[in-house]
């Protein structure tokens, strides 16, 4: 570290002028504070992987792609959980990216300042709510929804697809993606307005100047300015919805099966986890469910580091060096 | 001073009044008028920025729109084009008639009013996409055109907006990454690129270096043989050295329009007189 040699002039006359030794202590300070960061990162890490050991030198590689979960035959695999964790996290972003999107530009380009407000409000208020009232919420009204009208609904008139062939039972893959949806809604909503909010006034009134539309000048100059944040935003959704755990509980069903219907009950590791570590008596079933705890450790940090390549090679793109 | 009236005939015969430079033209009660503003009034909010401006800008020609910061010079040329409406406490009253037409009327299109009239802001605006594709922007927006004559299109308005040299190597790189002074000339050809008859500038150069407004000023002057142009400056000398006609705000007023010439070595105005002088502003 650069001393400053240069005398600062300080506002009261008198004033101890060593800044050295209190800045080293900030510097340290900070420094020790940031560490926590890496020792729990890591801590976790090694314990999931300590424990998890046991399974993987049973199952080895194909705990990973077998779907049969039997704790009594103490046979364990992680195929079906995490395609349901796949499945429902694909359907929630696939409904919450184009909704957020939508919404977040009637709040900053249609709404009256009035109704925006209210309605941004709300919008908050729904990401406040913990998810375990998402989680009652869904499976008391919004599977009974799904059951009565949704899935019969679909079934008719898609049931060509397997996709939604089956027995409407209103919890499924198909409730749990759309819970997922609603809970990721409100982050990609207010991160996408505030991005839009932060569009120059110049450049939209440009984007009007040369004749476009409303809809023109969002599609094109608005989005595009932005896309950077919006990007951001739909992984910080994305992140959400993959690891959510109680919501999910509640509405998918529960069960270790990898089916082609989004009707039928599925389950995510999150929610696999939830369940069960209650009932592991086994080591072997106890460990399992460590492994399954690594597996989505290990998507979660591909994930992450994706979204930080994309977002820094957007960075460079925008840039101009290429 | 050159009162606003009715009717104006052309007596010039064209191309004799083609032939003229900016600081000949000594009377504009003979040139078309591109734009009539009769008792435009414009309020923000419950500020009035605007009191009874009526101006005829004269067809073909380069107008400058000169005053003291904060006198309504923005607030006036933003009418034009209605672009103040996309606010929605900017009000304004009052007839703005371009080609006799009057824009203010709620029956006006307003699309194709911002093809006819094209703006340029004080901070270039080159939108997040590629050089190619500003340029192109406008014109996919309003004409149905194949590929290639979208880019005949783009390489047109690039070489009017005097930029194509430059740029022609490298238009699918981001515009951002040009400099100030090339990304105006890109918002200009932009503009250019749609065809408008009327260009509006405000304060085009005050964000970019005397090297780079020169070139602007230069594009000015070729720009102003197709195009009618109106072009608020807090600059005298670029005022004098490009326009043909001036008119002078105070207070969201016009003081005074006329012939550049005659504003800049004998205004009527007292007020006009100090502030070319630089008694204030
Ligand atoms: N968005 C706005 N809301 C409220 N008042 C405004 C707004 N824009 C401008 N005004 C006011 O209207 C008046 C005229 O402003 P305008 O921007 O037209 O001035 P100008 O002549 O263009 O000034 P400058 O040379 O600084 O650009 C000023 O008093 C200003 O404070
Ligand atoms: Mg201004």
């Amino acid at each position: 570290m650069r001393e400053s040699t240069v005398e600062r002039p300080s506002a009261s006359p008198g004033a101890v002028h060593d800044q050295s030794r209190p800045d080293a202590v900030f510097k340290w300070l900070t420094a020790a504070c940031s560490l926590v960061v890496i020792v729990i990162m890591a801590g976790i890490f090694f314990e999931l992987v300590r424990n998890s050991g046991m399974a993987f030198r049973e199952f080895g590689f194909s705990f990973l792609t077998t779907d049969s979960w039997n704790p009594i035959k103490g046979e364990f695999g992680a195929a079906s959980s995490i395609y349901g964790t796949l499945v429902s996290t694909g359907i929630a972003m696939i409904i919450a990216i184009p909704l957020s999107i939508i919404i977040a530009v009637y709040l900053v380009e249609v709404a009256q300042p009035r109704v925006s407000r209210f309605i941004g409000g709300a919008v908050e208020l729904l990401a406040a709510i913990p998810s375990i009232i998402y989680g009652m919420w869904g499976l008391f009204v919004f599977a009974a929804l799904m059951q009565t009208h949704v899935q019969p609904f679909l079934g008719k008139h898609l049931g060509a697809l397997p996709l939604f062939q089956g027995p409407p039972m209103g919890i499924g893959m198909l409730t749990a993606g759309l819970i997922l949806a609603f809970m990721v809604l409100p982050f990609i909503t207010a991160i996408t307005r505030d991005v839009l909010m932060m569009v120059p006034p110049v450049l939209k009134e440009s984007a009007y100047g040369v004749g476009s539309t409303m809809w023109e000048a969002v599609r094109f100059v608005s989005l595009k300015y932005g896309r950077r944040g919006i990007v951001g935003a739909v992984f910080l959704g994305f992140g959400r919805a993959l690891g959510e755990t109680m919501a999910v509980t509640f509405v998918i069903g529960n069960s270790h099966r990898i089916s082609p219907s989004l009707f039928s009950a599925g389950n995510t590791i999150a929610s696999s986890l939830a369940n069960e570590f209650n009932e592991a008596s086994e080591p072997i079933y106890l460990s399992s469910l460590f492994a399954l705890a690594l597996v989505l450790f290990c998507i979660m940090l591909a994930f992450q580091t994706i979204a930080h390549y994309w977002v820094t090679r957007m960075q460079r793109l925008e840039a101009g060096d290429r | 001073m050159i009162m606003a009236t009715e009717e104006r005939v052309l007596v010039k015969p064209p191309s004799e009044v083609a032939k003229q430079r900016p600081g000949e033209i000594e009377d504009a009660s003979w040139l078309p008028v591109k734009v009539k503003v009769r008792n435009l009034n414009f309020h923000y909010g419950g500020h009035q920025a605007l009191f009874d401006n009526s101006i005829d800008i004269p067809a073909s020609r380069v107008t400058a729109i000169i005053g003291p910061s904060g006198c309504g010079k923005s607030t006036h040329i933003r009418v034009y084009n209605r672009i103040f409406e996309i606010y929605r406490s900017h009000k304004a009253k009052g007839t703005v008639e371009i080609d006799g037409e009057n824009v203010l009327s709620p029956a006006t299109d307003i699309l194709k009013l911002r093809k006819k009239v094209g703006m340029i802001f004080q901070r270039p605006t080159p939108f997040p996409m590629s050089i190619f594709n500003n340029v192109a922007y406008g014109v996919k927006l309003h004409y149905r055109a194949s590929r290639g004559e979208i880019a005949d299109r783009v390489e047109d308005a690039l070489k009017r907006g005097a930029l194509w040299d430059e740029v022609k190597d490298k238009l699918g790189e981001p515009a951002t990454a040009l400099s100030g002074g090339q990304q105006q000339r890109l918002c200009i050809a932009r503009a250019i690129a749609v065809e408008p008859e009327l260009i509006l500038m405000d304060e085009p150069c005050s964000a970019i270096d005397p090297v780079a407004t020169s070139k602007i000023e230069d594009l000015i002057e070729t720009l102003r043989d197709n195009y009618t142009v109106v072009l608020v400056t807090h600059n005298m000398q670029q005022a004098a050295r490009v326009s043909d006609f001036t008119a002078f705000f105070y207070k969201g007023r016009i003081v005074e329009f006329g012939a550049t010439k005659k504003i800049f070595t004998n205004p009527d105005s007292g007020q006009t007189e100090d502030y070319i002088t630089g008694r204030f502003g």
